[in-house]
């Protein structure tokens, strides 16, 4: 019934569809965790229109479908900005702005888990306020913020695959794409349910256990 | 502009319709079948809970997309037996659904103190009286903002069904957009009624939580 030499022979195109999906798992974290400090930061700033402001798209980011800011970049971002945008770009765009809004949260909520004596005490030490931020705050809340991060990656890593609606060959298309040719979905289908499995569910094991660690102590 | 968009309304509500039945289908679903599989998963015999923890597992470490295609294409090669898209679409929502619900309650559970199980049990209540009296409440009032977020993303997954051509808002919006050549105008829409209904689920869910802590609290 299962025939695996379909899915030797559909190896080539799957590996190259794997290798689209983790460039556009990267690119979007990278602008999710740069945009998401600058948002989550904002939200604690003591000038209210800042704060106001970066909780609010924080709100709206995590209402948004992501298939309709996938659709809405590729479809209406060319037309906005004048220029070719490929259907590569306007998903990690979507994405990545989605994810700025998790990942805010993300960094606020770190922020405000590490205790306010650890601030009070630099100050007192006469620390420099930038220091402060990087040398006494950063460190603790990166590491509380650790498990949720990874989650984030996982989530990240599933949606991915929703480029496959604007034609993107990522894995999940690929696969489609492979089944559709040979009237055989089962195989490559299946191939790539367990990948996505092996690819994340050792994330999901990861971020378990450093939450355990985390709320032991 | 309305009258670009006025000749298109009802086939946008029909849509907005479909999608909010199947957040309805995924959401009651997903809360009634997730806390059976939920207790299976916490189950002392490994026969109960190594199934459980298999299909929580396989179906929240794996993208909806994937579960969409293979439900639709390759299981009809293993059982010969086709479901419209729809079926497809509304199975997957309540599988995999279910399958994040059991790991919100199952976490509720464990965040019960052990002294309320014992508690319980010095009071003489039987494993029944137990669970429906004194852990499940609790649970339920802490998973609260866990169950919340869930349903966030069950409304926001709705959209995924599109990808199988079921005919919700987000399906619906495209086949417009295409045929009208206005994509700017109907894809702003859709993206403004899924965030508001977004916004209101989710500001509905905390008011809520809100006040079931204060009626706890009395």
């Amino acid at each position: 019934m299962f025939d695996y030499q379909i899915v030797v022979s559909a190896f080539p195109a799957l590996l190259q569809g794997l290798v689209t999906t983790v460039l556009v798992t990267i690119a979007a974290f990278l602008l999710a965790t740069g945009l998401g400090t600058l948002l989550g930061a904002a939200t604690l700033s003591p000038r209210r229109s800042m704060s106001k402001g970066a909780l609010g798209f924080l709100h709206v980011a995590r209402a948004t479908p992501e298939m309709i800011a996938i659709f809405w970049a590729y479809y209406c971002l060319p037309i906005l900005l004048g220029a070719n945008l490929s259907g590569l770009t306007c998903g990690v765009l979507a994405l990545g702005l989605i994810g700025g809004g998790y990942m805010a949260e993300i960094v606020r909520g770190g922020i405000l888990a590490v205790d306010r004596g650890q601030w009070e005490a630099a100050r007192s030490l006469a620390i420099p306020r930038p220091v402060i931020w990087f040398r006494v705050i950063a460190p603790q809340a990166m590491r509380k913020m650790l498990p949720a991060v990874v989650n984030y990656f996982t989530d990240l890593l599933k949606a991915t695959t929703l480029l496959a609606g604007i034609g993107v060959g990522e894995v999940a298309y690929v696969a489609y794409l492979s089944g559709s040719a040979s009237f055989r979905y089962l195989e490559p289908l299946t191939g790539v349910a367990i990948l996505f499995f092996l690819l994340i569910f050792p994330l999901s094991v990861m971020a378990r256990r450093l939450n355990a660690r985390g709320s032991s102590h | 502009m309305f009258d670009l968009l006025a000749p298109y309304i009802p086939a946008l509500t029909q849509g907005f319709v479909l999608t909010l039945f199947y957040f309805v289908l995924g959401a009651i679903g997903s809360m009634v079948l997730g806390m059976p599989v939920a207790l299976a998963l916490g189950s002392s015999s490994a026969i109960i809970r190594l199934p459980s923890v298999a299909f929580v597992e396989f179906f929240r470490n794996t993208p909806l997309l994937v579960q969409l295609f293979w439900l639709h294409f390759a299981l009809p090669a293993l059982t010969g037996f086709n479901t419209t898209a729809q079926q497809t679409g509304a199975i997957a929502l309540v599988i995999v659904m279910t399958a994040y619900m059991a790991e919100v309650y199952r976490a509720g559970f464990n965040s019960v103190a052990r002294g309320q199980h014992e508690a319980a049990l010095a009071l003489g209540l039987n494993p029944r009286q137990r669970w429906r009296l004194v852990i499940i409440p609790q649970a339920l009032a802490m998973t609260m903002p866990a169950i919340g977020n869930t349903l966030v993303s069950l409304l926001k997954a709705t959209a995924i069904l599109s990808i199988l051509a079921v005919p919700e808002l987000m399906r619906t919006t495209s086949r417009i957009s295409d045929y009208t050549a206005d994509p700017i105008l109907f894809y702003s829409l859709a993206a403004l009624i899924y965030i508001g209904s977004g916004l209101a689920l989710a500001g509905g869910l905390h008011r809520l939580e809100v006040r079931l802590n204060r009626w706890r609290h009395r």
